[in-house]
């Protein structure tokens, strides 16, 4: 599983952006055998303060209401959602904010923890939990086999 | 969570399992673009071995268009085309891991593979 972490200073809290990968059984599938799928979740709330809903993801075309399908490849469709998460939900609602602001700092994780930092926020990525440091340097690269 | 995708065979009443899983990392292959660009792609990996006793490599797939024969070809039809889901993209791979492909499959350039092991 890949997940972001943002944080927001302004409550000094991080929320979080899930990417998991399902094979199941799907309800509203036409078909009864197993699909492979991606789940989108995120522990942000919608500018009302309602949980967002779990977003099932099985063609590059599920892209984020109000994005124009289709995604190029999941880097661009993973990067719809978290922008769409940050545009709809208090932390982008909030009067002293902004998707652009510095105080927003961008972390996911992996099995390697990487960094990046811009104007005092941080960026990692992930897939395990792994520690995430913010810096400008990167701390590491993982290599495809 | 990565999930598990077990191949059982009735000849041989042994299971295999292929492991599916998405990532949000820097790939070695990326650090010419800027230095920052996360790439996210599924990963699969197993640990099981062909017929000819050789290991499988892991396979990435950053889009729909990461066709399993070297990127250019399905491997369970011959079709350039791109996948239709994520889950047709897995099936081929899993497909692609079972019966294995010749040398230069539909003309995919891909170097030969056995089949997996059972």
């Amino acid at each position: 599983m890949a997940y972001i972490s943002i944080f927001n200073d302004e409550d000094n809290r991080y929320y979080r952006v899930n990417f998991d990968v399902k094979n199941s059984i799907l309800a509203d599938s036409n078909t009864s055998t197993n699909e492979t799928c991606l789940l989108i979740t995120t522990t942000m709330r919608t500018g009302l303060g309602a949980a967002f809903p779990t977003f099932l993801i099985r063609t590059l075309d599920d892209v984020p209401p109000g994005d124009t399908p289709p995604a190029v490849d999941f880097t661009d469709l993973c990067k719809m959602y978290i922008n769409y998460f940050l545009t709809e939900s208090t932390i982008g609602q909030s009067s002293s904010s902004s998707t652009s602001s510095s105080s927003k700092s961008v972390s996911s994780s992996s099995s390697k923890s990487v960094s990046s930092s811009s104007s005092g926020s941080s960026i990692s990525t992930g897939s395990s939990g792994s520690s995430i440091s913010s810096g400008s340097s990167l701390s590491s690269i993982s290599s495809e086999g | 969570m990565a999930i598990n995708l077990d191949i059982y065979s009735n000849t041989n009443a042994v299971t295999r399992s292929i492991s599916v899983d998405f990532f949000a990392d820097l790939l070695s292959d990326s650090v010419t673009a800027p230095s920052d660009q996360i790439v996210y792609y599924f990963k699969l990996s197993t640990s099981v071995r062909d017929t000819a006793n050789l290991p499988y490599n892991i396979r990435i797939a950053k889009g729909l268009d990461a066709l399993a024969l070297n990127k250019a070809k399905q491997s369970s039809v011959d079709s350039a085309a791109n996948y239709t889901s994520i889950d047709t993209m897995i099936k081929d791979y899993v497909y692609d891991y079972v019966y294995g492909h010749t040398a230069d499959q539909y003309s995919s350039g891909v170097t030969a593979k056995a089949p997996m092991r059972f």
